[in-house]
């Protein structure tokens, strides 16, 4: 009997099965956030009732306008992605840099380089953030970019990435360009880059989120509140008006936003980039 | 005597081997383009000797001194640093907690994550809608995430106890309960960090050929023995790389911790000591760079030790 079902129909009640399974997780990974929705959009009064509402009477944005024009929060916005635009050039550039030489060069001692870089890949920040705090300290960094985005300027795994693509290009076509008179830089900048658009722009995404959610370097950082990062921001208004719920849940909504977007445009890629950041060791 | 002359050379001009050395050397350099490679490595191997290198160096060598903001010149005192993280009740306290939440967070989040991915491989087209759903909280910075359970954990409007009031079980005080924080730490991150896993482990399962499972249907293997003697052992270096990843992720912990016990106009809360707090605490509250360095080392030994019992696992697999 057994034999004579069609394949693919036999585990219907399974399927269900998985199926609520799957749904029961959804709830729990998506009620939070329905839950931080919600209240943004509440009156301050429908908050603090009890027993409390979930899908709000009267929708207001108040919440919304209180925390973008009360609080600096659209400095901290501007601030978040100027720090994570920048953070992310420099993965890119010096990961090419990097990667492609590494890939497609030979010199002294090259192996023994790549080891160390991939070896500080393995010591997590929090190690040593003590030392790079004195450097920044010397360099009298605080309170600027440059400082909050010192320790991300460079990714080991960038480099790693990079140069795992690079080596699948063809020698033939570097020595073609190379023939033609193209000069080293001409090829990379026009021959390698073009090539490893698609690992650049997982790259880039990936390291995009990671400096718009580092959050203990900043805090040790930053002093003025004109250079606080989003993450900050929300921190502080959220231990200073604790009770004052429902700006601090449109603060909250604001800064997963961004992620949330370019997750749900480039899904795809993200998940590869963060995936593939597996190899981070 | 002339003839002795000339051949004294000024010692800024190379000789004959020399200047023959140094042709090859060129020659070597032109065929390699070791120019291009000094432009491009020459920068970015710069940064990371400045950013990463130097830093890790500097840390273990403070962490044998007493460096810290007040004492200008640091001094070598040895293991001091170390000795006194062994008498020292918060070290201790944070260094429990750190343990606890990452063992809780390693086994839970996997066990589950794993689940979900097997189950996710038996369905084919709506899997990537639960994948994405997943991944939302991946997504997610930890404060926002934090703030936002945190308001869920409240005592009084809190969803948490309105729903446990509901099926008329006790309410909790949770993050006003010294105890309980820990637990509202590990949930928060299990529900972080759950569709990471997820997702590795279903890339792992996809790369699986479709054939073993094909051949075991013929040979009459159910499901429960399929997932035994085939999904398993070929998913097993990738369990263990996904156990490495966590383990190392957990005890580095320290934006929950920190956010969600952090003390609050009206809301006293407990805080759940975690090492990298003690780490932040004593480096940038009370400015001992020594001791903030020594305790740094701890986690640095413990993620070594880590990875070196991956790479024994890895080993003794092969062999």
């Amino acid at each position: 009997m057994i034999s004579s079902r069609a394949p693919g129909k036999p585990f219907d009640l399974s399927i269900l099965l998985i199926h609520a399974v799957l749904i029961l997780g959804s709830l729990f990974i998506l009620f939070p956030f329905l839950w931080i929705l919600f209240t943004s959009l509440k009156s301050g009064e429908e908050i603090l009732r009890l027993p409390p509402t979930i899908i709000p009477e009267n929708f207001t944005l108040a919440n919304f306008v209180a925390v973008l024009t009360i609080q600096q929060f659209p400095r901290f916005i501007l601030n978040s992605f100027i720090i994570s635009s920048l953070s992310m050039l420099s993965v890119l550039l010096t990961s090419v840099l990097g990667g492609y030489t590494f890939a497609k060069f030979n010199f002294p001692l090259k192996n023994a380089l790549f080891v160390l870089i991939l070896a500080t890949a393995i010591v997590p920040f929090e190690v040593y953030m003590v030392s790079v705090y004195l450097t920044v300290s010397r360099l009298k960094l605080f309170d600027s970019y440059l400082g909050i985005i010192f320790p991300i300027l460079i990714m080991s795994f960038g480099v790693f990435f990079i140069r795992q693509y690079a080596l699948s290009i063809p020698n033939q076509l570097l020595d073609a360009a190379r023939i033609d008179g193209a000069s080293e830089f001409w090829i990379l900048a026009r021959v390698v880059v073009p090539l490893c658009v698609t690992p650049l722009l997982a790259l880039g995404i990936f390291a995009f989120s990671e400096a718009w959610a580092f959050f203990i370097w900043p805090l040790i950082i930053i002093n003025t509140k004109s250079m606080f990062t989003v993450e900050l921001g929300l921190m502080t208004f959220h231990k200073k008006f604790y009770m004052d719920h429902g700006p601090i849940a449109a603060g909250a909504i604001i800064s997963i936003l961004p992620m949330l977007i370019v997750f749900l445009i480039l899904r795809k890629r993200f998940i590869q980039g963060v995936t593939l950041s597996g190899m981070k060791m | 005597m002339p003839e002795a002359l000339f051949r004294l050379r000024p010692f800024f001009l190379p000789s004959e081997q020399s200047r023959a050395t140094m042709n090859k050397f060129i020659r070597y350099a032109r065929k390699n383009h070791l120019l291009f490679v000094l432009c491009t490595l020459g920068p970015v191997f710069a940064l990371f000797a400045f950013i990463r290198i130097i830093p890790i160096i500097r840390t273990a060598y403070y962490s044998f001194t007493n460096y810290s903001l007040i004492i200008p010149k640091p001094v070598f005192v040895g293991l001091a640093n170390y000795a006194k993280m062994l008498q020292d009740p918060s070290f201790k306290l944070a260094f429990t907690n750190t343990i606890t939440i990452t063992f809780a967070c390693v086994i839970i989040t996997l066990s589950f994550a794993l689940l979900f991915a097997v189950i996710l491989r038996r369905i084919e087209h709506p899997s990537t809608i639960y994948e994405m759903i997943y991944f939302i909280p991946v997504v997610t910075p930890w404060v926002p995430a934090t703030v936002i359970w945190r308001w869920l954990y409240d005592p009084m409007f809190g969803m948490i106890n309105q729903v446990l009031s509901l099926f008329r079980l006790p309410t909790q005080s949770w993050l006003q309960n010294p105890d309980q924080v820990i637990y509202a730490i590990i949930l928060v991150s299990i529900w972080k960090t759950l569709g990471y896993y997820m997702i590795i482990f279903a890339v792992g399962l996809r790369n699986i050929p479709e054939i073993y499972y094909d051949a075991a249907r013929i040979d009459g293997a159910n499901r429960g023995k399929q997932f035994r003697f085939i999904t398993l052992p070929l998913l097993k270096p990738i369990v263990l790389f996904g156990v490495i990843m966590a383990i190392i992720q957990f005890f580095n912990i320290f934006t929950v911790s920190y956010v969600i016990s952090s003390d609050a106009q009206g809301s006293p809360s407990y805080e759940c000591k975690v090492l990298v707090w003690e780490i932040y605490r004593n480096g940038f509250h009370y400015y001992k760079m020594g001791y903030a360095s020594a305790e740094a080392m701890v986690l640095l030994a413990f993620i070594l030790v880590v990875i070196l019992i991956q790479f024994k696992v890895v080993r003794y697999d092969i062999e």
